[in-house]
């Protein structure tokens, strides 16, 4: 863990600075722009805002498309399940410059939906694998006598499995979240400006080709963390029996 | 009412699939033109020369002819002949940057014994040839009709198509195959006279007038002949298929699972615009070579130069062998440091615990770039943390292929046995533990529980995280490119490291060799796809075996 505060970058084995000085962070919380607004405030917005509407938009695709690849059998079910899979494999920074032409031709560049849309779409696949194998292991019996009492699939969907799944949701919802919150290419890629980017981008911005700011980067690092390791705390006992229940039975 | 709904359908597929590949062909066909213009361009130089003065000294002839009549006559070339000796074979001294220019193509052309082509920014051609000691170079500045695939063309075959296919549906395939036929010799006749830019008559006409050769864009050549083809096979596949129960049955079932298609329907359309068309464009920019912003066909060009050349000192197979390395190396150790965690804090479930689970996640949560970049300069040579340690001060990680592998996989091992480890965490709760109990009764040693009781019933969900494991760290791109950034030498690069590399890094001349970055990167998914496939069965017998 050589996440060590504040002052340059120390070679020393011992992780606590040896003067802990908050000049670092102030340097990187207080990013301005020449008109004088806060620059990391609009930075940390747009993370905020992108991670969280990834996250809602994320969680609703993967758990309707999860339901409906584990209750219903359709034809080409079985192909596109293994198509998540496959979409996998293709290198992703590859995919960069045809996504870059799609989202110019949308007009969606430098836009936060059309990068909230790119993480939703590539967290898909790993999500919507994990939340079938935990809705598979809903038996489906609940299901059944709730149809025969006339509700509908929507009402089951809403009422009843959501409630059950809700471990699982918050394995995806934290995956959705950490795949926003971190990703650096394709935010560095589509973003134009200054005040359009997110976190991560900043920080890139840090290490420089010659020089590295180390403190910066550090105490950049450390705030750039810090909500992801709060968020892993609080649901913590969710995640252990989310990830299992949804791999134990395949 | 469901019927012409049904025929609707179906002549509106058979129309959208005409139209795609159509829209695919022109781009195809575009390549081919161009390829056409240079051939053309390159028998006139021919021509020239043969026809040129032959004992003139260091002349340029400036020859211009222009043609109401035939415009792919308009040209003007200039004829250099160097009779003198003592010129012979170096270059020519021009004045300004044009005529050194010029002098440099023709001493290539002679040297080379090729032709020298050049497409300028205006969409001309300039070709020099030689012969012997003779050059002579030529400039087209008129091209052909750029894209003579016209949309009237696809729209005549779509409608011939959706009017046989709603005949064909109605089961008179006689007159939806009349409709067909017609419509596609229609087509081609008005095809192929775009095609040749000139009616028959005219053809005959400049063949006579000149004494030479005809133009070679007279004669279609395969790819053309190949497209054409293929557009009308796809038709008659769609007109089969509709004619047939096919289609009904798969309308069919498309009715009776509409909430199911309703329900995955924004999810798979997200992942179809923003992952499967960047999928398939990436594919096929593979079989295309980009200069600056022009896309040409190449076919299997970019990987025969990718298998069987090499930049730097190795291969493509030698990287293909250290990423299989690396990925193996990875998930082992992923797995054992992963799992032994996961045994340690599975048993004590105290407060501790829980923060030490928090603790052990944090390599997960920070963003991979970041862990890349620490390590990084824990590894440097001279301030690095680890010589600190290690007392070697000064010692180079990066000089040595096998200390800098190793540092790449320290690092990647402290950011992805999180993952396994939680995964194990969860599987290891799901285990009764009154199997155990029952083993403790048999009198089972710690050793054999851990083989017979907890290993075999680790497998199931082990098995996935695994598979995905080894996909992502096959394609782990940061470590490799921020760690050890490839040296010594390229010694540590991974294929995804040399895919990026041909994209933005070698054949910058050409503003970016993407052609063959795309290769690269086809030839990780091809590998991956063996890989998802053997594994899928070995998946599918494991869970055989456990009901």
């Amino acid at each position: 863990m050589a996440l060590s505060s504040g002052s340059s970058f120390a070679a020393t084995i011992n992780p606590f600075p040896e003067e802990f000085n908050l000049g670092n962070f102030e340097r990187v919380l207080g990013t301005t722009l020449s008109d004088g607004s806060w620059l990391f405030g609009q930075q940390l917005f747009n993370s905020i805002i992108v991670s969280a509407a990834t996250t809602v938009v994320g969680v609703t695709l993967a758990t309707t498309a999860a339901y409906a690849f584990s209750r219903f059998r359709f034809g080409g079910r079985q192909m596109l399940l293994s198509s998540f899979l496959i979409t996998q494999m293709f290198p992703a920074t590859m995919v960069m410059i045809p996504l870059y032409v799609i989202l110019d031709s949308l007009h969606l560049l430098d836009t936060w939906t059309g990068l909230v849309l790119v993480y939703s779409t590539t967290a898909l696949p790993f999500c919507v694998y994990m939340l079938k194998g935990y809705f598979d292991t809903i038996p489906t019996e609940l299901e059944e006598a709730a149809l025969l009492d006339g509700a509908s699939r929507f009402k089951i969907f809403w009422s009843l499995i959501l409630p059950l799944a809700r471990p699982a949701i918050a394995v995806t919802a934290l995956f959705s979240f950490m795949t926003a919150w971190n990703e650096f290419i394709l935010a560095a890629t589509f973003m134009a400006n200054e005040s359009s980017y997110t976190l991560p981008v900043v920080l890139q911005g840090y290490v420089g080709a010659k020089a590295v700011d180390w403190g910066a980067f550090a105490a950049g690092a450390i705030v750039v963390s810090i909500p992801v390791m709060s968020l892993f705390f609080m649901l913590e006992k969710h995640m252990v029996s989310g990830l299992t229940s949804g791999s134990v039975k395949g | 009412m469901k019927q012409n709904v049904r025929l609707i359908i179906s002549g509106i597929f058979a129309f959208g699939l005409t139209y795609a590949l159509g829209f695919g062909a022109q781009s195809v066909i575009k390549g081919q033109f161009e390829q056409v213009e240079v051939t053309r361009a390159i028998l006139d130089a021919h021509q020239a020369l043969k026809s040129g003065p032959s004992d003139k000294q260091n002349v340029t002839i400036v020859k211009e002819t222009k043609s109401a009549k035939y415009h792919f006559l308009n040209k003007r070339s200039y004829e250099v002949n160097t009779v003198d000796s003592t010129r012979a074979g170096t270059v020519l001294t021009g004045e300004n940057d044009q005529d050194k220019a010029r002098a440099d193509r023709h001493s290539d052309a002679r040297r080379t014994k090729k032709p020298v082509v050049q497409r300028l920014a205006d969409g001309s051609v300039r070709v020099t040839v030689a012969d012997g000691m003779k050059t002579s170079e030529i400039l087209v500045n008129e091209s052909l009709p750029i894209v003579p695939f016209s949309w009237g063309i696809f729209f005549t075959i779509s409608i011939c198509l959706c009017i046989a296919s709603v005949f064909a549906a109605k089961k008179t395939p006689v007159i939806g195959s009349v409709v067909l036929l017609a419509g596609l010799a229609i087509s081609t006749s008005v095809l192929g006279s775009q095609y040749l830019g000139l009616s028959a008559a005219e053809a005959s006409e400049f063949l006579s007038a000149g004494g030479r050769r005809a133009p070679v864009v007279g004669i279609p050549n395969s790819s053309f002949w190949g497209t054409l083809a293929a557009i009308y096979l796809a038709g008659a596949i769609a007109l089969v298929f509709i004619a047939t129960s096919a289609f009904e049955r798969s309308l069919d079932s498309i009715q009776r699972s509409r909430e199911a298609y309703v329900a995955i329907s924004p999810a798979m359309l997200g992942l179809f615009v923003l992952v499967g068309i960047p999928f398939v464009v990436g594919i096929g920019l593979a079989f295309f070579r980009h200069v600056h912003g022009d896309y040409s066909f190449v076919g299997l060009d970019n990987f025969r130069q990718i298998l069987t050349g090499s930049e730097g000192p190795h291969s493509i197979f030698y990287t293909l062998v250290v990423t299989v390395i690396w990925t193996f190396l990875n998930v082992i150790l992923h797995l054992s440091v992963g799992l032994g965690f996961a045994l340690l804090l599975h048993k004590h479930a105290s407060g501790w615990t829980r923060i030490y689970r928090v603790i052990l996640i944090i390599p997960w949560a920070v963003p991979a770039y970041l862990t890349a970049l620490i390590w990084r300069s824990m590894f440097d040579a001279d301030i690095g943390v680890i010589n600190r340690i290690l007392g070697l001060e000064g010692m180079s990680w990066m000089h040595d292929t096998l200390t800098a592998f190793c540092a790449n996989l320290i690092t990647n091992v402290w950011l992805g046995f999180p993952f396994m480890m939680v995964v194990c965490l969860g599987a290891l709760t799901s285990i009764p533990g009154d199997l155990y109990d029952a083993a403790d009764v048999d009198g089972a040693n710690g050793w054999q529980k851990f083989t017979q009781i907890t290993l075999p019933l680790l497998k199931p969900a082990l098995l996935p995280a695994t598979i995905l494991g080894s996909i992502w760290t096959f394609n782990k791109f940061e470590v490799i490119y921020l760690v050890s950034e490839g040296r010594p030498d390229g010694g540590t690069d991974i294929l995804v490291t040399e895919a990026y590399r041909w994209a933005f890094e070698r054949g910058l001349a050409q503003g970016g060799a993407y052609g063959k970055a795309a290769a690269c990167s086809v030839i990780i998914f091809l590998v991956l796809l063996i890989y998802g496939w053997m594994t899928a069965r070995v998946s599918r017998s494991a869970e055989e075996a456990l009901r």
